[in-house]
């Protein structure tokens, strides 16, 4: 049985093996980090709760190419806090180079994946 | 709450085969250190280095930098080993001046800060004017990153500490008293002079983003108040290894600057009420709630009429900076904050991720992004390779002639967000 009150979006095939069968984890891995900030954002203007920061941990978004943001399932009314902190998020994400996983050995992807399921995992303990 | 620090100042660290303490000559038995830290079966090799100022000598990648230290009674660092957690920040602390032990060694892919012992980078970091005692780690094969990142923050604890002993005893020193009276004490003390309070964000989301607060992980936390003395008995220790410029080690924490200073002025023009610990956590609901209690006890428990908010890390923890300093700035509290920016590496791009308009008193401790080219070194201790992974490097930094190009950023504690750095700008 899913929680069914949160949704996780990300492009960390990782975050789907960890914690797919505990939440809904939806996961495009060929997405890019600034494509995972879009589609949330998008959901987010729709009504969906935002509820972990989506420039969490330290790595810079030239860095790491990996992020997971976490939702509400389901949309309400449209938070203007939350669409505010998706504008600057992205805003900030644009200010870098992108990061280029196609030129990252398998362990440099594989310890981004980790220290990014790491973060996933304290925010979804703070929220349970 | 009496604290009196025993300064001793080291001009000098050698290898030998006793720890011995004469006329500013720390002689550390290297066998024995080496012996200590393989007491901990999860380390496989332990190496130990010494990098001294003014050297052509690079360290990294960089993990922590925590200086000796050791109480005359009971435990320095309390929490992080045995079973028991002593209360400190009374009685005597003797502190090893000028020298500093140094962790290196790769937990992930993905590695942390640079340390220049001469050359363009040192004036960036306090670091290349210590003595260091760099301990290179690896682990057993089967000890995952979460672990191998515990072995290494307790070896480098753990080391301190035993270095830190050598000292104990010595009749040379420089004294330096922490008087931290209660409470109602302190607010009554200086009835004349504005009440001045410090909130120091630290980092508690993760994996090589944690800090420990008497042995506790931060992320189990809500803000809390903490002494000065404590911070100088190393109550608070860094688990943080990502952001290596804006970073606090475990030295920042013991000589936070921001404490030095409200100490210094205390009782002459302000009254330094109290210091919150402020965790920055990952989920918006617990930075909700730990901006509300920072707000809270900096407000209605400190009754502060002024404050500064410190930083640690990069991005969201903006969101934590600028909230703590609008709830107090509604509060009447004059607020300034200390952050660094990152404005790209030509400086022209906004340089901050969350700003409100309440923060209107702003030090900045410098652009991350701009870079600097480093020359070639004749030693290396650590991997010099490991520079294409660092916060700031990449696959590009090492050059054919040798030379390093480099973000600031990659440099440990290059802009520290306490503003412990050498590059400044100061009121003549």
């Amino acid at each position: 049985m899913k929680r069914s009150d949160c949704l996780i979006i990300t492009n960390n095939p990782m975050a789907v093996a960890l914690f797919g069968g505990t939440y809904d984890v939806r996961c495009n891995e060929k997405a890019s980090y600034r494509q995972i900030l879009v589609q949330v954002r998008d959901l987010v203007y729709i009504g969906h709760r935002l509820w972990n920061h989506p420039l969490y941990g330290s790595l810079r978004p030239h860095e790491t190419p990996y992020r997971s943001v976490i939702i509400s399932a389901v949309a309400g009314a449209p938070d203007s806090e939350d669409a505010l902190i998706m504008s600057e998020a992205l805003r900030v994400t644009d200010t870098f180079t992108p990061a280029d996983s196609a030129a990252m050995s398998e362990k440099i992807r594989h310890d981004y994946q980790l220290i990014d399921c790491e973060l996933l995992q304290s925010a979804l303990s703070a929220l349970n | 709450m009496d604290l009196e620090l025993r300064n001793i100042q080291i001009r000098d660290v050698v290898l030998g085969e006793e720890n011995r303490l004469s006329d500013g000559v720390l002689t550390v038995d290297a066998a024995a250190l080496q012996a200590l830290l393989l007491e901990d079966p999860r380390v496989k090799s332990a190496r130990i280095d010494l990098a001294k100022p003014g050297e052509s000598c690079r360290i990294l990648p960089v993990k922590d930098v925590i200086e000796p230290r050791a109480k005359e009674t009971g435990d320095i660092f309390p929490g992080v080993f045995g079973t028991e957690v002593p209360e400190v920040g009374s009685g005597v602390t003797y502190v090893l001046k000028g020298c500093a032990v140094v962790t290196t060694g790769p937990i992930v892919g993905f590695q942390e800060g640079l340390i220049d012992m001469s050359g363009p980078a040192a004036p960036y970091t306090l670091f290349s004017k210590l003595n260091n005692i760099v301990l290179h780690l690896t682990k057993r094969e089967d000890i995952d990153p979460h672990e191998h990142e515990e072995v290494v923050r307790k070896a480098g604890l753990k080391a301190a500490a035993w270095i830190g002993k050598i000292a104990v005893g010595c009749a040379e020193y420089e004294s330096e008293i922490y008087h931290w009276p209660s409470l109602g004490e302190r607010t009554a003390q200086y009835p004349g002079l504005p009440k001045v309070a410090y909130v120091c964000n630290c980092m508690a989301q993760g994996l090589l983003h944690d800090t420990y607060f008497y042995g506790r992980d931060a992320k189990q936390l809500v803000p809390t108040l903490v002494s000065p003395n404590e911070f100088c008995d190393g109550a608070i220790v860094s688990g943080n290894c990502v952001s290596p410029g804006s970073k606090t080690t475990t030295y920042h924490h013991l000589n936070n600057a921001v404490i030095k200073a409200l100490m210094a002025r205390h009782g002459k023009d302000l009254n330094f009420v109290g210091i919150v610990l402020n965790p920055l956590m990952v989920t918006l609901k617990e930075k909700q709630r730990d901006i509300m209690l920072s707000v809270h006890l900096v407000t209605e428990e400190l009754g502060a009429e002024a404050a500064i908010i410190s930083q640690e890390g990069f991005g969201n923890p903006t969101t934590d900076l600028m909230h703590v300093c609008r709830g107090l700035e509604k509060r009447g509290v004059k607020t300034v904050i200390i952050t660094n920016e990152d404005a790209g590496t030509d400086g022209m791009s906004e340089s901050l991720p969350d700003v409100v308009t309440e923060a209107n008193a702003i030090v900045s401790t410098g652009n991350s992004n701009a870079t600097i080219l480093l020359p070639h070194m004749d030693r290396v201790l650590g991997e010099l390779k490991e520079v294409e992974r660092v916060t700031g490097g990449n696959v590009d930094s090492i050059r054919p002639d040798g030379t390093l190009l480099l973000e600031i950023h990659g440099i440990m504690g290059g802009h520290n967000l306490q503003g412990n750095t050498y590059l400044s700008a100061t009121t003549v």
